[in-house]
């Protein structure tokens, strides 16, 4: 698969560089290209694909580390299902929060920071003891966060 | 003359401070213009709500004299209409994935009035695979069991399973989580093992469900794990997990007659027909040439079922005729019917032998099943992208309405019976077409509202927000 676009600098507005690269395939979280841009004040510029997302990250002088998502929808409907008629209440309810449903929920978004803090941890370890090359993918959000420090970008920082 | 009611306490300071200022514009204070009357008065205390007292509270809105109950009342009124579903509707549900967002849209389709709107969404925890819908209300306060409901189980990325009220909107948590995620006694206790196979829940992605439609609280689903759980939903726990499948077991279907029959395919490229009540005994098991993608029974002969692969076959098989072993399989009969995976096919509910197939091809085939086998009434391309979900409409009056859904993130309601060569085909079976409806009565969802939720993607500086249109070749 090859994907012409326009890349432009999210670091500033004015900007017009635009480039046409091309993406080759890849999987997951690949770094596609880098660019050095001698009129701006980027010094490295990454385009990463990830789980379904162009993000750029560009490392700028006195700006610290800059994100930002490039505007390419994937959009795409995984699952269809219809439903029987005369089985929808011909009138919803609105949803309305009660005591008990704020601690019921107050509870899973505490377990889900467990959750994530736990896995955060984990990933730190994990790097720590360099055994994230040998460990094989994985799948939950934090521990992606691991794997974006293991690009040349955030190594440059 | 005075402008200022009282002089400012810090105006002598200032005169101070320019001596050289004109007596005549003295008295207008223009020196102190920008300076703030409060600054020198460290003596009072500031307080954003200094007024508070003067402002009258009331419980509620009936009691304030401000607010006219009727206009209310007449706002509510025009919410709930907007937000009615009548008899005739149907709600066709979505799993949607943009960016890495991801959100149930559920859509009314209006068959009489070939509407399709949006009528209210809700988010999901991760890229959602597949959806089933249940007719039996979990974890709802104030109704009955086994009353009738409208809920809907979702599996995604993540290996719990959610399951959502339908008539509820505005809700952002689900009803219900099968898994881990669901027992928080459990979550607490194994806080630090790590993730294995185990009889509890499911530690993969979940690629398939599928509810009992006799028994209608148990919900059988089939994860990446490798296992095939078995849910009973008035407790939210996992009763039996089967570990027969190899690899992936990626679809399951339970039998219409014999109701404690689960038909699962796997990435194993087995298919196995067994009965839940002896996870123990020796499954019949069905063998194809690549890894399966969806298996289904015929809804018009309960002994038989179909199957379809990633390579693009269909197969058609006795499920009272099993092989000695999985390589001695011999199907009813086999279909080409594309050449790339047949991510998804469903068979007409109402009108045998009438079969829908999508495939990667980004094609839509219909077929009319005979004695003799199968033949290709119509293909098409709507331009949704790689297909990943064709559906028959469930009911009788809409039975010729697929419902097709893809890769470009569109979804359309096709009108088969306004096609000349499905009417040909299934001559006696159609109804007459609606007077006004042209060939090929495509519903989609109007683009307005799509635009607008396009709008908040985040954009890029400088020109970089032009979008670029996804190119898949």
């Amino acid at each position: 698969m090859t994907i012409p676009f326009r890349l432009a600098n999210p670091c500033s507005r004015g900007f017009q560089g635009f480039r046409f690269i091309e993406l080759r395939p890849f999987r997951r979280t690949t770094v596609i290209d880098k660019i050095f841009n001698p009129t701006s004040k980027i010094l490295k510029f990454t385009l990463l694909w990830y789980e379904g997302v162009f993000e750029t990250g560009a490392a700028t002088e006195g700006h610290g580390l800059n994100l930002s998502r490039l505007n390419i929808k994937m959009s795409m409907i995984t699952a269809i299902q219809w439903v029987p008629r005369g089985f929808a209440a011909p009138f919803p309810t609105k949803y309305e929060l009660t005591e008990a449903e704020f601690d019921r929920i107050a509870e899973l978004a505490k377990l889900q920071l467990d959750d994530a803090n736990e896995d955060l941890e984990d990933a730190k370890e994990a790097a720590k003891n360099g055994e994230s090359s040998k460990s094989p993918p994985r799948k939950t959000e934090s521990m992606e966060k691991d794997e974006y420090a293991l690009l040349p970008v955030f190594a440059a920082m | 003359m005075h402008f200022f009611p009282y002089s400012p306490p810090c105006s002598k300071l200032t005169s101070k401070l320019s001596p050289g200022l004109d007596d005549d514009l003295k008295e207008y204070h223009l020196s102190d213009y920008d300076n703030d009357d409060d600054e020198d008065d460290a003596g009072v205390k500031m307080s954003i709500f200094g007024n508070v007292k003067s402002l009258s509270y009331h419980e509620s809105n009936k009691e304030d004299p401000y607010i006219r109950l009727n206009e209310e009342q007449a706002d509510e009124d025009e919410d709930a209409e907007d937000l009615q579903i009548l008899a005739t509707d149907n709600l066709l549900l979505a799993a949607k994935v943009q960016g890495e967002s991801a959100e149930l849209v559920a859509h009314v389709y209006e068959d009489s009035a070939s509407n399709l709107y949006v009528h209210h969404d809700f988010p999901l925890p991760g890229m959602p695979l597949c959806l089933e819908w249940l007719d039996l209300p979990v974890n709802k306060q104030g109704v009955e069991k086994d009353a009738a409901g409208n809920f809907l189980a979702i599996g995604t990325m993540d290996p719990d399973i959610e399951i959502w009220d339908l008539d509820t909107v505005d809700c952002m948590y689900p009803n219900a989580i099968l898994g881990r995620g669901g027992d928080v006694k459990e979550k607490k206790k194994k806080k630090k093992k790590p993730k294995k196979k185990n009889d509890n829940y499911h530690v993969d992605a979940v690629l398939s469900l599928a509810a009992n439609r006799k028994h209608r609280n148990l919900l059988a689903s089939a994860s990446a794990d490798k296992t095939v759980k078995l849910w009973d939903l008035n407790t939210t726990t996992c009763a039996k997990s089967y570990s027969y499948h190899t690899d992936k077991v990626c679809s399951v279907a339970w039998h219409k007659v014999e109701a404690t029959v689960l038909l699962s395919g796997s990435y194993d490229r087995t298919v196995v027909a067994a009965d839940m009540r002896a996870p123990d005994a020796q499954v019949p098991r069905w063998g194809v040439e690549s890894d399966v993608e969806t298996v289904q029974w015929d809804p018009h002969n309960e002994n038989f079922f179909f199957v379809s692969t990633e390579r693009g076959i269909i197969h058609y098989h006795d499920v009272r005729a099993a092989p000695q072993n999985p390589t001695a399989t011999k199907a009813i009969w086999t279909l080409q019917a594309h050449d790339d995976v047949l991510s998804s096919f469903d068979v007409n509910p109402v009108i045998p032998g009438f079969l829908a197939t999508g495939s990667f091809d980004k094609s839509i085939k219909l077929w009319n099943i005979q004695p003799t086998g199968p033949s290709m009434v119509v293909s098409r391309n709507f331009d949704v992208g790689k297909v990943f979900a064709t559906t028959f409409a469930p009911d009788q009056e809409v039975a010729f309405r697929l419902a097709v859904a893809g890769s470009r993130g569109t979804m359309h309601v096709w009108d088969t019976s306004t096609n000349k060569a499905v009417r040909s085909a299934f001559a006696g079976r159609v109804p007459d077409v609606p007077v006004g409806a042209g060939e090929d009565r495509l519903v989609g969802v109007d683009d307005d509202s799509s635009e607008s939720e396009d709008d908040g993607g985040a954009e890029l500086g400088g020109n970089g927000g032009e979008s670029m249109d996804e190119d898949e070749d």
